[in-house]
């Protein structure tokens, strides 16, 4: 039973996709979409390449976070706590604000940085441990926020918009340019962590039982939060900040299919991937104008997360 | 003789007495002078401010008092005021009158301390206006304060005419209103009885619009165009770019301060349906405020722009610079393209 519904999770990305394909706000004519009209112009321009983006960085953050709560052996962790999206935040903002170029190289480079500073802070009195991590995220949210808010201060109002609308994540107007460096980080990232999967439900049971294992926790630790900040980083520095995606579909997950990465990782990929693809078709096609698509699933994800507290979800 | 020193006496007296009158009701005059009176400001609020205001701090459209002439009953205006071209172009070292804080937030004592008669800032509930607790605070220390609110053209009106009351200089606001009522005016003659056009404004992204409340939309619709984004009554909105192929705008016009061009449009592949791009009607307008009065050389270029078959052999750059002189005294610090 449980094993049959795996695979209709690992398949269900398929006919969303051809499904989204036919929701918008164009009447597109499917007859037309190999001739020279709006029609096929909108099917390979417009709505693949955002379809696509919302499968991949819905899988890239779930990811992201299934890993980053199995090292962390903590269900509140998600790319965020470890300072990602208030650094790429900064990043953007100093690109629009005082560049006045596009926000997405700078958002990625300062989402990478903030996570490498939280590791040097936790890593400074001696090794990093888990706890020492999220104390340096925090401390870098903190510190990234602030200056967020000091470019804010000091930039000409009129630019702002700009920044704000970069700040509320969203996939409308997505090109191809951004699907198409979007895609081999998500293949590399996805690969490596799918083939060493079995080393987190090492790491997941703690660091003495990981070295008795054979697994060096500090080692492994390091390599997965590179990787998983590499998946969120350019997410964020191509979407901008979409919450809650990152922790709520992991626990999902977990809760139908149990803590066993083995299964944990490949479906996080694809449910995350259909559950913004959704959330994104809903903004698209059915609102009168959209809604950052990052408003609707941090909604969403308010109420699951009060059912996991009365529930009193163990770890 | 002595009749020559009667009359020299008398005179004296006369003299005399007529001073004395003259005194004692010049002293009466000033003893009944009012030190104050009230306007009601665009909140509709009644603010009772002194009767000459000589030590105004202005958050809000600081470049009206500047057009009103002005500008040395001033002490303290808007961090921002030091980006605005026509205050850069008319008031010598603007940053010495620039506060630290903005309509949207500022430190009450350092306003305070500039001691001023006057304060005028943006009321209402918007990201731009002053918080409720900050007014109040200004006011418990006996500070007016007046509030400006604007959402359509007649409101630029309206909050001239209240800041010539406010700095007695209603004669120069009517100036003003009539100059600005001329542009939108010629617009209109010109534009009369032409096909209207499909016309989108963006603002700060491609698929970011303004949409049918605001400004931008009156500009539209008096230039003869139709608001494609008019059903949506808010005043942006954030749209699929397939909707944008739907309304299929004639002419997109772009936002001043959008840090994106018309190149970018044009170049594409999105946008590359869309009647606008295919016959190069996409354009950019410089950074001007469309609070102030230049919003009617704005409004000139929005119709030269929807309609350019009305404004044959128009120099709309001279216009501007003709109308910035009467304005403000010097020409157009934009370049109008």
């Amino acid at each position: 039973m449980n094993s049959r519904i795996r695979y209709i999770i690992y398949i269900l990305p398929v006919p969303l996709f051809f499904i989204s394909l036919t929701m918008g706000k164009y009447p597109v004519n499917f007859a037309e979409i190999f001739e020279d009209c709006p029609s096929s112009l909108i099917v390979w321009y417009i709505r693949m390449p955002r379809i696509l983006l919302a499968l991949i960085a819905g899988a890239s953050l779930s990811l992201s976070g299934a890993v980053l709560q199995g090292i962390f052996r903590n269900p509140l962790v998600s790319p965020s706590i470890l300072g990602l999206s208030a650094g790429a935040s900064f990043g953007a903002a100093m690109a629009i604000l005082f560049f006045g170029i596009s926000p997405h190289p700078l958002a990625f480079i300062f989402g990478i940085l903030a996570v490498y500073l939280s590791y040097l802070i936790a890593k400074s009195p001696g090794k990093a441990t888990r706890i020492s991590l999220i104390i340096g995220g925090i401390v870098v949210s903190a510190l990234f926020s602030a200056m967020l808010y000091v470019l804010k201060y000091l930039a000409d109002p009129n630019h702002l918009p700009t920044v704000i609308y970069w700040l509320m994540g969203s996939l409308n107007y997505t090109h191809w340019s951004s699907v198409i460096v979007i895609i081999p980080i998500f293949i590399i990232c996805f690969t490596l962590v799918y083939i060493t999967r079995w080393r987190l439900n090492v790491l997941s049971t703690g660091d003495e039982e990981s070295k008795v294992l054979g697994v060096d926790p500090a080692k492994w630790r390091l390599i997965y939060i590179t990787l998983s900040t590499l998946l969120a980083a350019s997410v964020t520095a191509v979407c901008g900040i979409i919450g809650w995606i990152g922790l709520i579909v992991p626990h999902l997950v977990r809760m139908a299919f149990g803590p066993d990465h083995r299964y944990l990782i490949p479906l996080s990929a694809s449910a995350g991937g259909c559950i913004l693809l959704c959330a994104d078709d809903l903004v698209r096609a059915i609102l009168p104008y959209e809604l950052p698509v990052s408003v609707l699933t941090s909604l969403m994800g308010i109420p699951f997360f009060i059912y996991l507290l009365r529930r009193g979800y163990g770890w | 003789m002595k009749n020559k020193k009667v009359l020299l006496v008398g005179i004296t007296v006369a003299i005399v007495c007529l001073l004395t009158t003259t005194m004692i009701y010049a002293m009466f005059l000033q003893s009944t002078a009012p030190k104050e009176r009230t306007v009601v400001d665009m909140a509709g609020r009644e603010v009772t401010i002194p009767y000459e205001v000589k030590r105004a701090v202005v958050f809000a459209e600081y470049s009206l008092v500047v057009a009103l002439d002005a500008w040395d009953c001033v002490v303290g205006v808007s961090k921002y005021a030091k980006y605005n071209e026509i205050m850069k172009n008319t008031v010598k070292d603007i940053e010495n009158y620039c506060l630290n804080g903005s309509a949207m937030s500022f430190n009450v004592e350092e306003v305070l301390s500039k001691d001023p008669d006057v304060v005028i800032t943006y009321g209402g509930g918007s990201g731009y206006s002053t918080p409720e607790n900050l007014i109040e605070e200004l006011e418990s220390a006996g500070v007016p304060v007046i509030c400006v609110n604007i959402y359509n053209i007649s409101d630029i009106y309206k909050c001239i005419s209240l800041y010539g009351e406010i700095f007695n200089k209603e004669e120069r606001a009517e100036q003003i209103i009539s100059e600005m009522q001329s542009a939108f005016d010629m617009v209109k003659e010109k534009v009369k009885g032409l096909p209207e056009k499909r016309t989108l404004h963006t603002w700060s992204s491609p698929t970011k619009v303004t949409a049918g409340l605001g400004i931008t939309h009156d500009l539209i619709v008096n230039a003869g165009g139709i608001d494609v984004a008019e059903s949506l009554q808010e005043r942006y909105a954030t749209v699929d770019i397939e909707q944008i192929i739907e309304w299929d705008p004639e002419v997109v016009l772009i936002w001043g301060y959008a840090q994106y061009s018309p190149e970018d449009i044009y170049n594409d592949t999105q946008w590359s349906t869309v009647s606008a791009v295919q016959n190069k009607s996409v354009y950019k307008y410089p950074k001007v405020s469309t609070w102030s009065p230049e919003v009617s050389v704005l409004q000139v270029w929005f119709g030269v722009k929807i309609h350019p078959e009305a404004f044959e052999n128009f120099d709309l750059q001279e216009y501007a610079d003709q109308f910035f002189q009467k304005i403000y005294g010097i020409n157009s610090p934009f370049e109008w393209l």
